[in-house]
């Protein structure tokens, strides 16, 4: 064709890489097979999705996802001349933005934040590869911030059979009559409730552990509690993380570093105790290793289970892009993450911090590096 | 015919927000709503105007030593006029929502950079038509970037609500749903941004168009996207068909006098 530029010259080699002498070695890994591989381990969990919210997640995600391709193949075709949507980078982005909505927000809520994730997190800033932030979890926290009650619902419905609801055109908290479905603030929600109204007594904390109220540990880890479409079956996002970890395209130091750091905070980190209902328990900060010791567990695992740290933990804070390059940089990110996370948890504004957290730890990826980097052999330090 | 040039030229080509990069902090503060946005490049070109003819007049008295703390007072000067006189005839609310950013005037460096990089150097008239120029290229700044996050980022049109249009009894477009982070700061600046990159892209595509050199219309990323081989467009423009896209021109497009930065 006389569009086409000859193909037998040797392709020159990228700025400031160095193409060694031949013969080479062909690595079968492409960007497409590792996104698509992403993107098949997100599929348990998009089809529980669907088992548990009913028809409006898979809109959700449908909608997601085909914003979310679409921008990316006008914008590559824009800035590139060409389409790169086949890579599959913009699918994956797609499923993680609609992974963390929730089930009943308004249609134009997931192609709002799709179109935010592609267009200005990552072609804004140079496209795949280039992206300082998670695309997908820019989109959410632009809708996030714009929507409030679409992301923030006061109560999150969670189907216990498989009513398929609704069309997506319904409003919030717009369930059809008649529908057996369970609604009820979020795990984590719940917890901040109690915190937020009166501290932490000891009775709210024995109250929640007991699971009296709210959802117990089981379903938090199957899934059948109220929350964002993918972020609430652990069980099935893991199963698709182990996958991913034993490709080696999700370094399990992140995760590992992540929940560990959140599972200490937890431990350790002192609850403002107000005294229980008689005022006869513990009062002041105390930490649930030391007022309760044998709540102790339960305590860790509803933060290890609840919201969206599963999801964030292996599929977003994970992220090859925006992930430190070192081992030592993905521990430090990881941790970094469960800091902020656990301390936005216990005595932040929000009650949800997987986000944000990341995003705040995505900015310091590049001086993670710097400090980071490995002794050359051979080279002192 | 040259005094008029300097007045054309402003708008567009040395734009204060989008090509000289001036006044970035008033114009993402106040760009919440077209009516703000209005009455702020209202006061800053008054202020601007005035200093530059003032401060023309008076370049040849001012030692160079301690010409910045002499503008810095006719600014003063004129912004205090301004601010009263605002608040005598403006509404209540822009008065209220303008706030401090009145007074900030003084410091804006819009007024100082043009009173260094012109008006001490050129006559009154000049002056005039420069301090017209780039007031009415703040305007146009502030008024684009404003109609963006007012229309998305709150649902109004100055100050008017965006209502669903009905004919008969089908919607046909429903209620807007504001997106509410663009009227916030980091909207201010998600805006902004875009505006900038819009900008640069037409800037761009004028100043290629009038050298007739055919550069593909696509950003120079760091080498990592093969670039584009041929555009069709080439051969209508350049005549001559590259058989590989051009080095990417020298960034600073045109020998410009340096614009000091207070």
């Amino acid at each position: 064709m006389a569009t086409d530029a000859p193909q037998h010259r040797p392709q020159p080699a990228e700025a400031g890489l160095v193409v060694g002498h031949w013969p080479h070695l062909r690595g079968k890994e492409t960007i497409a097979r590792i996104m698509w591989s992403v993107a098949a381990a997100l599929v348990p969990a998009a089809v529980a999705a669907g088992y548990f919210f009913g028809i409006r997640a898979y809109l959700h995600i449908g909608l997601a996802v085909a914003t979310a391709v679409i921008t990316e193949a006008i914008i590559t075709r824009l800035r590139l001349g060409k389409m790169t949507v086949g890579d599959g980078s913009a699918v994956v982005s797609g499923l993680l933005v609609g992974f963390c909505l929730p089930a009943q927000a308004r249609w134009f809520v997931p192609i709002v934040a799709s179109v935010v994730a592609i267009a200005i997190a990552k072609h804004c800033f140079g496209g795949l590869g280039y992206n300082i932030w998670n695309p997908a979890l820019v989109g959410r926290a632009f809708v996030h911030i714009s929507f409030p009650t679409d992301m923030n619902p006061s109560a999150w419905p969670v189907l216990t059979g498989d009513h398929f609801i609704g069309d997506v055109g319904t409003a919030v908290g717009g369930l059809p009559e008649g529908v057996d479905a369970v609604s009820g603030a979020s795990p984590l929600a719940a917890v901040k409730d109690i915190a937020a109204t009166h501290g932490y007594t000891l009775a709210d904390v024995l109250k929640l552990l007991t699971f009296r109220e709210g959802p117990g540990l089981w379903d938090m880890f199957v899934g059948t509690v109220g929350g964002c479409i993918g972020e609430t079956s652990a069980l099935l996002l893991v199963l698709g993380a182990i996958y991913l970890i034993y490709k080696g395209w999700v370094r399990w130091q992140i995760p590992l570093a992540y929940l560990a750091t959140v599972a200490l905070g937890a431990l350790f980190l002192p609850l403002y105790l107000t005294g229980g209902e008689g005022g006869t328990g513990p009062t002041g900060w105390q930490p649930i290793i030391t007022c309760m010791p044998d709540a102790a567990l339960r305590f860790v695992l509803w933060h290890l289970l609840g919201g969206g740290l599963v999801l964030g933990a292996f599929y977003m804070a994970t992220d090859m892009v925006t992930t430190p390059i070192t081992s030592r940089g993905t521990l430090i990110f990881g941790a970094g993450c469960g800091v902020l996370t656990i301390l936005i948890r216990l005595y932040g504004g929000y009650p949800e911090a997987v986000c944000y957290s990341i995003l705040l730890m995505n900015t310091t990826v590049p001086l993670i590096d710097r400090w980071t980097q490995p002794r050359i052999f051979g080279h002192k330090r | 015919m040259s005094l008029l040039k300097e007045f054309t030229d402003k708008p567009f080509k040395h734009n204060p927000v989008f090509v000289l990069v001036l006044g970035l902090c008033p114009t993402l503060a106040v760009t919440t709503s077209l009516k703000n946005g209005v009455a702020m490049a209202a006061a800053t070109t008054a202020v601007l105007v005035c200093a530059n003819i003032l401060i023309s007049l008076i370049r040849r008295f001012v030692p160079n030593q301690i010409r910045i703390a002499c503008y810095i007072v006719v600014i003063a000067g004129f912004v205090t006029m301004v601010e009263i006189a605002m608040k005598a005839i403006a509404p209540e609310a822009i008065n209220k929502a303008l706030g401090i950013f009145i007074p900030l005037i003084v410091v804006n460096c819009i007024i100082l950079g043009r009173a260094e990089a012109f008006a001490s150097k050129h006559g009154p008239l000049a002056s005039l038509m420069d301090g017209l120029g780039i007031g009415v290229g703040f305007l146009l700044a502030l008024v684009a970037i404003a109609l963006v996050r007012e229309v998305l980022g709150a649902g109004t049109l100055w100050g008017y609500r965006l209502t669903p249009v009905t004919v008969g009894p089908t919607t046909v477009i429903p209620q807007y749903v504001p997106i509410t982070v663009l009227g916030m700061a980091p909207g201010a600046f998600i805006v902004i941004g875009l505006l900038f990159g819009l900008f640069s892209l037409v800037g761009n595509r004028r100043r290629d168009a009038a050298r007739l050199v055919a550069v593909p219309a696509v950003p120079q990323v760091a080498g990592d996207f093969p670039k584009p081989k041929k555009k069709p467009a080439d051969k209508a423009e350049g005549g001559e068909a590259p058989s590989e896209p051009r080095p990417s021109e020298p960034q600073p497009s045109e020998p410009r006098p340096p614009e000091p930065r207070p």
